[in-house]
């Protein structure tokens, strides 16, 4: 346990260099952070969503709204960037990806992906 | 599962949380998936179409699920957040008792919004 504690630690986020799996499962934790805070939010919501008639249609107007639109948009980026890049992380789990080559492969379609469905959503969402 | 806090961490709740961790994942994203085919077929268009689900035990049951794995799964997030980047333990410690209030907090309030009516 000595030797442990002897080890080396560097976690000076602004000097390290980051592969691209590296970024991506820095953007899954700050991501991941993010979506703690859109919990409220959401239990909000259904609370609007379930408080009658009046707050229903206003629960409805909120998500209509501008403001309302871009939180939503907000969150949903933020949980389809999580999302995929945890998916990722599953399927290293159950051992496939953990080679470096396929590794490098996986986060850049995690990129692509990710980025094709924050532009649907945006679309849907806004247009 | 949290035996004892020591400056490297709880010591044997290791194993235990990593799989925690990855069957809320899971629930999580097939929960969501579900939702969005669902809303995708049968969209919520009136308050009598959202009263319709919002009775419905299945879905009370799943979403109460649902909102319970979200806060264990970001429970145990935060904590190896906390964990990497809060060295000072008792400080560390102090933060994740207020965030397991809060977390509880929000888990009573889903269990009431969701739960009774």
């Amino acid at each position: 346990m000595k030797q442990t504690a002897q080890r080396p630690v560097f976690l000076n986020l602004l000097q390290i260099r980051l592969p691209l799996g590296g970024v991506l499962s820095i953007l899954h934790r700050i991501s991941g952070v993010l979506l703690v805070l859109a919990i409220p939010f959401f239990v909000y919501f259904l609370q609007l969503m379930s408080g009658g008639e009046s707050s229903f249609s206003h629960a409805q107007e909120l998500l209509q709204s501008v403001p309302g639109k871009i939180l939503t948009s907000v969150i949903i980026w933020v949980l389809i960037q999580h999302s995929i890049s945890g998916i990722r992380h599953l399927m290293m789990d159950l051992d496939y990806g953990y080679n470096k080559q396929v590794a490098r492969k996986t986060a850049t379609v995690a990129f692509a992906v990710s980025l094709l469905l924050i532009i649907l959503t945006g679309v849907l969402i806004w247009l | 599962m949290a035996v004892g806090v020591s400056d490297r961490g709880s010591i044997r709740s290791g194993l235990g949380e990593w799989v925690v961790q990855r069957l809320t994942a899971v629930y999580l994203l097939v929960y969501i998936i579900i939702a969005l085919i669902y809303f995708t077929i049968w969209p919520i268009s009136s308050y009598t179409d959202w009263v319709q689900l919002s009775s419905n035990l299945f879905y009370k049951i799943s979403t109460l699920l649902f909102i319970f794995s979200l806060l264990a799964h970001a429970w145990l997030g935060l904590k190896s957040v906390f964990l990497d980047y809060i060295k000072p333990w008792r400080l560390r410690f102090l933060l994740q008792m207020v965030l397991a209030t809060v977390l509880l907090g929000i888990g009573v309030w889903a269990l009431l919004v969701i739960g009774v009516k």
